[in-house]
């Protein structure tokens, strides 16, 4: 049972990965990305690993495409934005995501049902996560908080947008 | 009950990989190469978690959540070249911003 | 501080005016007093030394290098022949740094001049003084510098710089002669120093290497003091203001090649045969140039070949033995020919810088001063008594009467041809009709003082023969010989020149004549014999090789590497997506080769 799910999560991630690669607007695009994440997320939580499954709802598919959303809405691509927004209300544009999500959603559906389990014999929890992140993997750790400080510094000289010379 | 063969997993994770990448080289909007590029990571990231939970370690997360830190820093960089790009040269199409052409001295 | 003042204080005096006047932008009164002072004080040294007991001093200094058994100190050495020189040098050097002040007033290369100048007799001194043969050949090659920068010190026309290089390089060829010979010494003697060189030669008598050396040191010498054959260069070198011509192409430098074979005279003792070389190059090179002075029409080259006649004399003195003799030639020519070409310097400036004879004649009454010292300088360089050249001329004439009359005669004939071209110049310049009016710049007060000192050092100049030098005459019949040429000389130059000039028009119709002429104002052709034998095969060599074939394996590189970045440069397109499918690529071979092996 849970490797049917597994393959229908896959089928998922799959469809929406070639969705985001192929559409022309790029909100569109957004939309089936989070799906796709959404679908990974899945098969992280099948295999086990909740922790990673909950950091790529919330961090993936929450705060990294919000990003994507502000700097979409910021370059206004849809110059007339009012008409954009019409447009994406429309509803016809939501059955693809829908569709996705709603699969994902019957999926998990099973699982908090009981219907079928996660592999616990594999399942790694936050705590042994925790433990090796602030044990061996220490210098790791500071590393990336460096390349983090280096990126807020770097978004933030880079989207000071002074005016051109003879703009 | 059966486990997800890592092979499976594995081929997932490929299979997603290449869908970035042909995204990454086919699209020209710097946004939508982007977007590709969190795909990839994402793939990569699946394939650590699998390999982690294959064999019941912490690493394959750790390693995610470091995937996951390069991705945020790789993002805001990489969205804040967007709007300079856009910016300064009205497009966001990479193969009209080309000014590292090297032209013949 | 000891009496006399150590002897590192002669060049190093020098030394320092021409780094002050070189480094320091001064107005043109400094420039005078530091210029002139400097050697003055050097002067004053100098002075100090001649006359302190005639002991020799030996001083060092410091180490200059040292590898293996090789030491080469700053050592400082001087006896009676370095007195002798030093006197020469910063007195006669002094004097004409006075006289420069004035005749060079306004030139805008002033403070370069007096730098030079003052570098230069600084290296002079340290080649007198020098104790060994490698601080000898430093000041050898500073003294060539000098002349260089000198004779091209009007540098904006082109002819002066090639007079200054063609002096540069035929030298040269002399130079490489002598570091060779000081190669070869240092080989078979295991020294450089002098003294240590001349007491370690007795062992080697007759051996064929020595004779070697004696004719590669020789050859530094010929090229140093323009003999023969590479006496090419003198002549051009009177492109330089008047007063270098004065000090260095006829006073010090082109004496250098004397000093130098007297200072080794023991080792040309041991070997006979180049000892006669040296006589013979010395007697060719005294007619050969005397003859070239007789038809000049160029005041400045006239005395320029009388230069290289004189050191002929003095080449003949150390030919046949009578090195004292060719040093007191050498100390009174210094006073004499420094005395016609400052002279010669007063007359150039009053006409306008005219130095062609052509345009002379009559100045003796507009500029009698001037005319009575170049009278004084002709007699003394013609060797009549009781000037100073009689004394030292005799005296290399008289050794040379003993040592063979086919040298003695070679020396007879030069004496009237000095006297015939002395007593010309002075004909032609300063009397008959007068063609140019002098009414350029007058001699100022100095250097008419400066000609008049001149004038008595070559009246009474010998008279005194360095007091360090051993007797160098004694009166026989013989000797009247060398006055009764020179009168036989001063009366056919007046018959000829004066009384009836139409004899030498008649003379010019003849075509042998004329021929002749011609070839004695070129020097005897030695210009275009070189410029045939040597500088055209090397200039059509150069043009053969213009491409120079050594170079082509380099320009192919360059070639290649071109063509390769031609060939690359389109993929530096600039654009993104190319560049990242250019890594994805990469990887996927990267991967696959993984795979494969």
């Amino acid at each position: 049972m849970t490797i049917l799910l597994f393959y229908l999560a896959a089928f998922v991630a799959v469809i929406a990965t070639s969705l985001v690669i192929t559409r022309t607007n790029a909100v569109h695009a957004l939309i089936y990305l989070i799906v796709s994440l959404l679908a990974t997320g899945f098969v992280f939580l099948l295999l086990g690993a909740y922790f990673a499954a909950l950091l790529e709802v919330i961090v993936y598919a929450g705060a990294v495409m919000v990003l994507f959303l502000f700097v979409l809405m910021m370059l206004g691509l849809g110059r007339d934005g009012e008409g954009r927004e019409r447009e994406l209300l429309q509803p016809h544009l939501w059955y693809g995501p829908a569709f996705l999500c709603g699969v994902l959603l019957g999926e998990w559906g099973i699982l908090f049902l009981g219907w079928s389990q996660p592999f616990p014999l594999h399942a790694v929890d936050a705590k042994q996560v925790g433990i090796s992140l602030l044990g061996p993997y220490f210098l790791a750790v500071e590393l990336a908080s460096m390349l983090l400080l280096a990126g807020l510094v770097g978004a933030y000289h880079l989207t000071e947008l002074q005016r051109r010379p003879g703009a | 009950m059966s486990a997800v063969p890592l092979t499976h997993v594995l081929m997932l994770s490929a299979i997603l990989f290449t869908l970035g990448m042909a995204g990454l080289l086919t699209r020209r909007n710097l946004i939508f190469m982007l977007m590709s590029l969190e795909v990839m990571f994402n793939a990569a990231g699946l394939a650590f978690i699998a390999a982690g939970a294959r064999w019941g370690q912490a690493d394959g997360q750790i390693f995610f959540i470091l995937i996951l830190t390069l991705a945020a820093a790789e993002v805001g960089v990489g969205l804040g070249l967007a709007l300079q790009i856009h910016h300064r040269f009205r497009t966001l199409d990479m193969d009209k911003v080309c000014e590292l052409k090297e032209t013949e001295p | 501080m000891s009496w006399p003042l150590p002897l590192w204080f002669i060049p190093a005096l020098p030394l320092a005016g021409f780094l002050l006047l070189s480094l320091l932008p001064l107005s043109s009164r400094a420039i005078a007093w530091i210029g002139t002072g400097s050697v003055g004080l050097a002067a004053l040294v100098s002075l100090s030394e001649i006359l302190a007991p005639a002991v020799v001093i030996h001083q060092s200094l410091d180490t200059w290098m040292s590898a293996a058994s090789l030491t080469i100190p700053f050592g400082f050495y001087c006896d009676g022949l370095t007195r002798t020189m030093l006197g020469v040098i910063t007195g006669v050097g002094f004097l004409i740094h006075l006289y420069s002040t004035a005749y060079m007033a306004g030139d805008e290369g002033y403070r370069r001049f007096f730098a030079a100048m003052n570098l230069f007799v600084a290296a002079m001194t340290v080649l007198v003084l020098a104790d060994n043969l490698v601080f000898l050949y430093l000041g050898w090659e500073g003294v060539g510098l000098c002349s260089f920068l000198l004779i091209g010190h009007w540098y904006r026309d082109p002819a002066n710089g090639r007079a200054a290089r063609k002096a540069f390089i035929v030298t040269r060829v002399g130079d490489t002669a002598l570091v060779l010979g000081l190669f070869l010494l240092f080989d078979r003697l295991g020294s450089l120093d002098i003294q240590t060189l001349l007491a370690g030669l007795e062992p080697h008598t007759g051996s064929s290497w020595l004779k070697v050396a004696g004719l590669l040191l020789l050859g530094g010498a010929l090229g140093k003091s323009a003999q023969f054959p590479l006496q090419v260069w003198l002549p051009d070198a009177m492109a330089g203001p008047t007063p270098v011509s004065a000090l260095i192409h006829a006073a010090t430098m082109v004496t250098a090649g004397v000093y130098l074979l007297a200072r080794l005279h023991p080792l040309y003792d041991l070997v006979p045969d180049i000892r006669l070389l040296v006589a013979v190059v010395g007697g060719v090179t005294l007619l050969l140039a005397g003859c070239s002075a007789l038809v000049q029409s160029d005041l400045k080259r006239a005395l320029a070949w009388s230069t290289i006649s004189q050191i002929g004399y003095m080449f003949l003195g150390l030919g046949v033995g009578a090195w004292q003799a060719s040093v007191f030639h050498l100390m009174t020519h210094a006073f004499f020919k420094a005395l016609l070409f400052l002279s010669a310097g007063v007359v150039i400036m009053a006409l306008h810088h005219q130095q062609d004879l052509e345009a002379m004649g009559g100045l003796r009454r507009r500029l009698p001063g001037v005319f009575w010292c170049f009278l004084i300088g002709v007699t003394a360089l013609a060797a009549l008594p009781p000037a100073a050249g009689f004394f030292s001329k005799e005296a290399i004439l008289d050794r040379a009467y003993e040592v063979s009359p086919g040298l003695w005669l070679l020396g007879i004939g030069g004496a009237l041809l000095t006297s015939l071209y002395g007593f010309r110049l002075v004909l032609r310049v300063f009397f008959g009709p007068e063609k140019t009016y002098p009414d350029g710049q007058r001699p100022s007060g100095v250097m008419m003082m400066v000609l008049v000192l001149l004038s008595g050092l070559s009246l009474v100049g010998g008279l005194f023969p360095p007091l360090a030098l051993a007797e160098v005459s004694t009166p026989r019949m013989i000797s009247l010989a060398g006055p009764g040429v020179s009168l036989l000389g001063l009366g056919v130059a007046g018959w000829l020149w004066y009384l009836r000039p139409q004899i030498l028009h008649g003379w010019r119709r003849w075509p042998l004549m004329a021929v002749l002429n011609r070839f004695w104002l070129d020097g005897w052709g030695f210009d275009s014999l070189y410029h045939g034998l040597f500088v055209q095969p090397y200039q059509t060599l150069s043009r053969i090789n213009r491409a120079d074939f050594l170079n082509l394996p380099f320009d192919g590189l360059v070639g290649f590497n071109r063509t390769l970045h031609a060939a690359l440069l389109p993929t530096q397109n600039g654009r993104l997506r190319w560049y990242a499918t250019g890594m994805g690529l990469g990887v996927a071979v990267l991967i696959a080769w993984g795979l494969c092996a």
